[in-house]
């Protein structure tokens, strides 16, 4: 700090005020002195101090009462205190303490403790604004990367878009023209085809740039996914046939064991591997192109080979075997493979595409990986090519886990490595998230193989939270198959029909209202009831929603009407509560269910609800859940708690568009419901199993 | 053939799309916003629907969950067209109740595979 320190001393004694005064303009330091609180409050607000020596006692405003204000004042919080009192009033010390008093001094002060104490307390002021100002730089840089970075996400997908609606056109029209020339023959057809050409190669080209930019910018998602690798290496081929035929090149393909199925991404791979096949096409006359795949179970087992492009391979093989052998460069590519390695050993698939072709200068072996590089600017003119492919395909690896290796002798041949682990996991996602084993669904079927309580899907993010829930439902006689994402759960749901859906209502990236939304706007999963639970971070306390079922638009009435009459199938009498605060809204809804044949109890709001439900006794229960009020949710967790009525359904009434902020808010509604409501871990798995039997049965009976 | 309803804002996008499918003895449907997309699909009701996700009034995510949310409409099987190929795009469309996603510029023989099984899927249904 370069100006002089400014003072405050406040303190009702005029002979305390003038010691102080003298004291500390000898040390260089500016003084202001007030006699009260108020006045100190008042100073406090118009100009900046670096520090407040502070009487308790005084008339007024006593010091406890500047202390507390100031500590409660944003724009005064950082100005430290020092108490100045007398040695035999400890509590109030302590008191002050509490308060958030910097230091303390006792009176009869001591100029030489008193020096020390104040330099001290002005030296920590100082290296605190310091930080804080280090602090506010930062946020502010890391406010302006990211919001840089979202101009260019959005940039991104604009020009993506502007660029790909008139090549849609340019292809679609010549391919038009192309079926019309086709049938009459005309000698237009080379010139129509070499637009038609040039246009999918525009496409191409945008389609890889728009991938390699969302790779560097953190934006591309894999889609994990189990499937056949040999099923993957026949299609490969089919399509790569004509390539390869066309430079009078034969394909071979070489499986050297059972190569069983992955878990990864299966476009991407399909995509490298086309990208390799074409390339090695390409680059071959009338020669051979191999494609050997095989599995190789311990990762030392991707053993060093000679190469010429000896660094990179060499390296990749010493990361895969040695764990603690130190880098020598620190590529990405390589510091992805080390996080890669961090797991523990997986086995790996092997795919090495091989030609006879014109091979790779040794000095050029490395450039091929980089963006718009082929082997020289020749090749590209004679090849074409976008020269993105082998640069994407090496970045797609990578996110894998995986890499591509070269070797080559120049009028020889090349050979490309692609190495991939057999079970990818997702790095983009945390680890918590990581994709589930392929095991788990099996581990978690045979578990209990008994059919009896049926299936149960449970979606949520928090892997130990699966793993219990599993547990818990696998006593209760339940099969479980789970997945951490809303999309999977839907897929899984289509194929599996459970009988019953657990979904969490707190995962932290994913949206589980619009999972929600989007299984019962699924007329074929309409049906199945879905329980919303949450269960804290630490697992120690949680609590549910057993939301039975929800419809996500108010108008669609003739819905509602044949859901209720599901549930009248399984209720013994026909009383139900209509919780709406909306009166055009309550009244249809009202009519709708006294026309067909409820007793329809009406509560206009959430507290008068809680009231009702106790002497309404309600089957079951409309309730609205629109924004901005939501409060629903808060009746339905107490309705949980209900001694009696803690398994009557409950319809919920949403809006069809829960906007983000919405989400937002009720997210932070559901954080603060947690508090009021929620229960010991014990009791929400009680109340799990609870709700879970009851739905499920209920639904396997009707 | 099939009755299709395209909803599609770009003249030239719709003409070449229409005239494609109509080749492949489909009757096309028109509409060029996706309110005008909803009540044809009402009144209408066509086999399946080609929807643009970028569509002015109503956009094809609005749209969507509107058929969607309707007993007359939410049997008709919607494919997805979109210019965007961002990533979250299919989730998105997915997610407002599209049967199915491509994006454009379309691949004809792809989007005729697409629509194939869906049609496939409502005759066995």
């Amino acid at each position: 700090m370069n100006s002089v320190p400014h003072v405050l001393v406040v303190d009702d004694e005029e002979h305390t005020r003038i010691y102080f005064s003298r004291q500390l303009r000898e040390y260089n330091l500016n003084v202001t002195t007030v006699e009260n609180g108020r006045q100190a409050i008042h100073w406090l607000r118009s100009q900046p101090f670096d520090l407040v020596l502070l009487d308790i006692l005084m008339p007024g405003m006593n010091g406890f009462q500047v202390l507390e204000l100031m500590k409660t004042d944003p724009a005064l919080s950082h100005i430290p205190v020092v108490i100045v009192s007398g040695l035999d009033d400890l509590d109030s010390l302590v008191r002050c303490i509490e308060l958030g008093a910097e230091d303390y001094l006792f009176k009869p002060l001591n100029p030489i403790l008193l020096k020390a104490r104040i330099n001290a307390c002005l030296e920590r002021k100082r290296l605190r604004d310091q930080e804080q100002a280090y602090l506010k730089q930062l946020q502010a840089e890391k406010a302006a990367a990211e919001s840089a970075n979202r101009a260019k996400s959005i940039f991104l997908a604009n020009i993506s878009h502007e660029l790909r609606t008139p090549l849609n056109a340019i292809i679609g029209y010549s391919e038009i023209l192309q079926e019309d020339i086709d049938a009459i023959g005309s000698e237009f057809a080379p010139d129509l085809d070499k637009i038609r050409a040039s246009g999918k190669h525009l496409l191409a080209l945008i389609n890889d740039l728009l991938d390699i930019s969302k790779i560097e910018a953190g934006k591309m998602d894999l889609y994990l996914e189990h499937f056949d690798v040999l099923s993957l290496v026949e299609e490969v081929a089919k399509t790569a046939q004509p390539w390869i035929e066309k430079n009078g090149n034969t394909l071979i393909i070489e499986s050297t064991n059972a190569l069983g199925s992955m878990h990864a991404d299966l476009s991407k791979v399909r995509q490298a591997l086309l990208n390799l096949l074409s390339n090695a096409a390409k680059f071959t006359e009338k020669g051979r192109v191999t494609l050997a795949v095989e599995r190789k179970q311990e990762e030392s087992g991707i053993e060093s080979r000679e190469s010429g492009a000896g660094s990179r391979e060499l390296e990749t093989t010493t990361l895969l075997t040695a764990n603690n052998q130190p880098l020598k460069t620190a590529s990405t590519q390589n510091s992805e493979l080390k996080t890669q390695n961090s797991y523990p050993p997986t086995p790996f698939l092997i795919f090495r595409i091989s030609d006879t072709g014109i091979g790779i200068p040794a000095n050029q072996q490395e450039a091929i990986f980089e963006v718009f590089s082929q082997g020289d600017d020749s090749s590209t003119r004679k090849h074409g090519g976008t020269g993105l492919g082998l640069a994407l395909s090496q970045r797609v690896c990578q996110m894998m886990g995986g890499y591509i290796s070269v070797e080559s002798e120049l009028g020889k041949g090349s050979t490309f490595t692609i190495a991939l682990p057999v079970d990818v996991v997702d790095h983009q996602v945390t680890t918590a998230l990581a994709a589930e084993p392929p095991e788990l669904h099996l581990q978690t079927e045979i578990a209990n193989p008994s059919n009896e309580g049926g299936l149960i899907l449970v979606i949520d993010d928090d892997r130990t939270v699966r793993d219990l829930m599993v547990r818990v439902l696998n006593q209760e006689g339940f099969r479980v198959v789970t997945t951490w994402c809303g999309e999977e759960g839907r897929r899984l749901a289509r194929e599996l029909r459970p009988c019953l859906i657990l979904l969490d209502m707190m995962m932290s990236s994913v949206d589980s209202w619009a999972i929600l939304s989007a299984l019962k706007a699924d007329p074929t999963l309409a049906e199945i009831p879905v329980v919303m639970s949450a269960i804290a971070n630490n697992q120690s306390t949680g609590f549910t929603l057993g939301v039975s079922d929800c419809l996500t638009k108010p108008a669609d009435f003739k819905r509602l009407a044949l859901l209720l009459r599901r549930y009248r199938d399984n209720l013994a009498s026909e009383k139900v509560l209509l919780v709406q605060e909306d009166a055009t809204t309550r009244q249809i809804i009202q009519r709708l269910l006294e026309k067909e044949g409820w007793t329809v109890a009406i509560a206009d709001h959430i507290q008068l609800a809680l009231e009702m439900v106790d002497q309404a006794q309600p089957d079951l229960v409309v309730l609205d859940l629109m924004p901005p009020g939501m409060r629903g949710l808060e009746f339905i967790a107490r309705l949980r708690q209900h001694k009696q009525l803690y398994s009557t359904p409950v319809v919920v009434v949403t809006s069809k568009d829960i906007s983000r902020d919405d989400q937002l808010w009720l997210n932070g509604y559901i954080g603060t419901l947690f508090q009021q409501e929620g229960y010991s871990r014990e009791k929400f798995l009680v109340e799990v199993r609870k709700l879970v039997t009851t739905c499920a049965r209920s639904k396997t009976s009707a | 053939m099939a009755k299709i309803l395209l909803v599609e804002d770009n003249e030239m996008n719709r003409d070449m799309l229409s005239r494609r499918l109509e080749r492949k003895g489909h009757q096309i449907l028109i509409a060029i916003d996706g309110e005008q997309g909803v009540t044809m699909a009402c009144s209408e009701t066509p086999d399946l629907i080609l929807m643009d996700m970028s569509l002015p009034i109503l956009d094809g995510w609005q749209a969507t969950r509107q058929l969607k949310g309707m007993a007359a409409t939410q049997s008709i099987p919607i494919i997805a067209l979109t210019a965007h190929a961002m990533a979250g795009d299919r989730e998105r469309c997915l997610e407002a109740g599209c049967d199915d996603y491509d994006t454009k510029p379309v691949e004809f023989s792809r989007l005729m595979s697409k629509i194939q099984a869906l049609l496939g899927k409502e005759v066995g249904a």
